[in-house]
């Protein structure tokens, strides 16, 4: 009981999986746009749906680790993670 | 057999399961929700425009610089990982280490505010506004909306730095920065959206 204030901070990423996570954003923010840059002729559309699909996976891993949502509550996890991806699929559908 | 196994695992050392836990306040996460709610909406009124005028809106889109955009996303990305840090150190009682962790925060929010502006007041120079067609439209007040949304990030978490400077801060005292973290993080969450239906999906 004395120590549950103290655990509070296994709910939080450790330095070195911070800065994992910092670099699969990033890295994932730079190959959304090097994609773009390229101009690849992916055909109608392809472009939009794979950078909204990588914008999803960034969402997700914000929501989970940054957020903290991994260890919260079962509603609200669900909640931010239905917005996510309600959104980000049906913006991907309208890119079909 | 079963007696075995179960002696098995009570010698294993306790692993820590955190209990669930809303991070913050929770009628900080109600207006979270409200505001994805809104943002959403936004999200999918664009989606529903740029499928009936397809070309207007690529058209729009080759104007748009991809390089300020994907540095703001860098920016806002580099935010949260220290809000991150900073909570994490404030659970560690790292009172010093935590208050630089916020103010490296609001440098990385404050770089975002300023390459926005930057942009914006190119497109306003350009002659672009809101009647200029449903492109501009959803860009500027999209792209404005948001930035309102890091300002009051920046306040907040410039409100919880001054806060933390006699210790009000740290281990079962998080309420306060995990808050202002939640918030910090919904408003990075919607730009990655916003990056990726604005300025990259063509």
């Amino acid at each position: 009981m004395l120590l549950a204030p103290y655990a509070v901070h296994m709910n939080y990423p450790a330095p070195s999986r911070q800065w994992l996570l910092w670099l699969w954003l990033s890295g994932l923010t730079l190959m959304a746009a090097l994609l773009a840059e390229q101009g690849l002729s992916l055909g109608q559309g392809a472009l939009a749906r794979l950078v909204l699909l990588l914008a999803w996976v960034k969402g997700f891993t914000v929501i989970e680790h940054y957020m903290g949502l991994r260890h919260a509550t079962r509603w609200l996890r669900l909640v931010v993670h239905g917005w996510l991806l309600l959104v980000t699929g049906l913006l991907i559908v309208s890119f079909c | 057999m079963r007696e075995q196994s179960l002696a098995l695992i009570e010698a294993q050392p306790a692993r820590h399961v955190p209990e669930p836990h809303i991070p913050g306040d929770l009628a900080m996460w109600f207006f979270i929700l409200a505001e994805l709610a809104v943002f959403g909406v936004f999200f999918l009124v664009y989606g529903v425009y740029r499928r009936q005028q397809p070309a207007l809106f690529a058209e729009g889109q080759t104007h748009l610089d991809l390089l300020l955009p994907t540095l703001n996303t860098l920016l806002l990305i580099a935010g949260s990982a220290c809000m991150v840090a900073a909570v994490r150190r404030f659970a560690q009682d790292r009172q010093r280490a935590a208050r630089q962790s916020l103010l490296l925060a609001m440098v990385f929010g404050g770089g975002f505010l300023v390459c926005k502006l930057y942009e914006l007041v190119g497109k306003f120079m350009a002659g672009i506004s809101l009647s200029s067609n449903d492109f501009w439209m959803f860009y500027l007040s999209l792209t404005v909306f948001h930035f309102l949304h890091v300002v009051l990030g920046m306040v907040i978490v410039a409100a919880v730095w001054w806060m933390a400077r006699d210790g009000r801060y740290g281990p079962g005292r998080l309420d306060g920065v995990e808050t202002a973290a939640a918030y910090w993080h919904m408003v990075d969450l919607v730009w990655l959206v916003l990056f990726a239906l604005v300025y990259v999906a063509r």
